[in-house]
């Protein structure tokens, strides 16, 4: 009893934090998401100023539909996606990231979540036919890492809206 | 001696608390379930291995390109690794979306469009299921039922930790949970997908959702084409709406939400000339 009532103590205010309804809240935030891009207006294949980087640090500004203008860590302004972004308070290090995996490592973090680990003790317990699909998944995301390049992305967008008439090339205003 | 008291304590506090806090996953871990229900969904329903329709990768980058129109308009335009959108080799006429922004159509699908403002109708549906977070809410459930939500999210990780430092449970105790919990969720998560979808109330809500997108100063694709590819399905690929009553119902709420978005674009001839060109190889095979 000693020893749990310390534990409890700071266990349960980071569980309700982590339970919390997420709000459009002003102030620190920390990208959340590992493709994102900064952008100087309100969309994410116009405007592309720079990819954004899973716990970068900003701050938010105001919102705008579904983006929010932040101040970058340099002073710059920017537009991103509000669904990349958490406030920083609920920030949780990714099991996906390699760095944040070596610190969560580091603090004790032992196979607590859906993680890659979880995912490989899955897979050999399904057996080589579930390692295929697998191995699918991953050749399936590598062919469309031309996704996350968010300054090519942008330009290939642009021609195929054109292609298409669709948007602004639309006969609709 | 003592550890046997405290930790059944701490375990039960815990478990309480991340239970009244409404537990959820993390962006990262329902990027990890919908990896897992993308490995699942390349099985058919007798468990036979289909995987994804590869042999034409222009075919599947136009889909994505497609899907993209839409999905970077929507309100959630970014997921924890982005969208991605792949062919399912199935003759089965379907199209889901899985946790984290992994979107399907099958080929069985494809054959059946005409355009690709249908094409674009049908992502658009799926993507406003992402938007709404039914996928999400659907594994959060499933992850619930299946009795691991106290081992995951932030309670998870210090729960793991916490056991540790009391020499109760080992990495590998806590591996093989977490892996049984995991099967536990890809198995029932991909299975009602598939087969049932998200519920007819989801549906609705995901239909009114991306005819709005489709409509966007950003996107205009032409909405009625949604209705036109729902309309030639065959009754036993409809999935709540397999009654003419039934269907006439989503039908009109399309309908409905297409009115309030004013002028709609029509399918334009170049978008339909490069859908054809697109899977010319899959109606040719």
């Amino acid at each position: 009893m000693v020893l749990a009532a310390p534990f409890l103590t700071v266990l349960l205010p980071l569980l309700g934090a982590a339970g919390a309804q997420e709000e459009d809240a002003l102030g620190p935030a920390k990208v959340n998401v590992q493709n994102a891009s900064y952008n100087k207006v309100p969309n994410t294949t116009r405007g592309y100023i720079a990819d954004a980087k899973i716990g970068d640090e900003v701050t938010v500004l105001a919102y705008e539909g579904s983006f929010a203008k932040v101040k970058r860590a340099d002073g710059t302004e920017a537009y991103i996606a509000k669904s990349a972004l958490i406030p920083s308070e609920k920030y949780v290090k990714s099991p996906a990231n390699e760095k944040d995996m070596g610190e969560l490592k580091g603090q004790g973090y032992e196979a607590g979540r859906f993680d890659p680990e979880t995912e490989a003790s899955y897979k050999k317990e399904k057996g080589p036919e579930m390692e295929k699909a697998f191995q699918n998944v991953d050749l399936w995301e590598a062919r469309q890492a031309w996704i996350s390049q968010r300054g090519t992305l942008s330009k290939k967008m642009d021609e195929f809206r054109k292609g298409g008439k669709l948007a602004e090339y639309s006969n609709v205003k | 001696m003592t550890n046997r008291i405290l930790v059944p304590i701490l375990v039960a506090a815990l478990a309480a608390a991340v239970g009244c806090s409404h537990p959820k996953l993390t962006e990262s871990q329902e990027y990890y379930v919908g990896r897992g229900v993308a490995a699942n969904a390349m099985f058919d329903s007798e468990g036979k291995y289909v995987g994804l329709y590869d042999k034409d990768q222009n075919l599947e980058e136009y889909v994505a390109l497609v899907g993209l129109s839409v999905a970077l308009e929507s309100d959630r335009p970014e997921t924890f690794k982005g969208y991605h959108f792949g062919v399912v080799n199935s003759p089965d006429i379907n199209a889901f979306a899985a946790p984290g922004g992994f979107i399907f159509v099958t080929t069985g699908a494809l054959k059946l469009m005409e355009n690709e403002d249908e094409l674009a109708g049908v992502l658009s549906h799926e993507i406003g299921h992402v938007n709404l977070r039914h996928p999400e809410d659907h594994a959060n459930r499933a992850a619930d039922q299946a009795g691991v939500m106290g081992i995951l999210d932030t309670g998870g990780h210090l729960m793991s930790s916490a056991l540790s430092i009391l020499g109760r449970k080992s990495a590998a105790d806590n591996l093989a949970t977490l892996t049984k919990g995991f099967g536990s969720v890809l198995d029932g998560f991909t299975k009602e997908l598939i087969v049932n979808g998200y519920g007819r109330e989801s549906e609705l809500a995901a239909d009114a959702l991306g005819v709005k997108v489709l409509c966007r100063p950003g996107v205009r694709y032409n909405p009625n084409a949604l209705k036109d590819f729902i309309s030639r399905l065959p009754k036993k690929d409809r999935g709540a709406w397999s009654t003419h009553p039934e269907l006439e119902g989503r039908m009109q709420a399309i309908d409905d939400e297409i009115k309030k978005q004013g002028p709609a674009a029509a399918t334009d001839s170049a978008r339909t000339a490069r859908f054809k060109a697109a899977t010319a190889g899959l109606r040719g095979s």
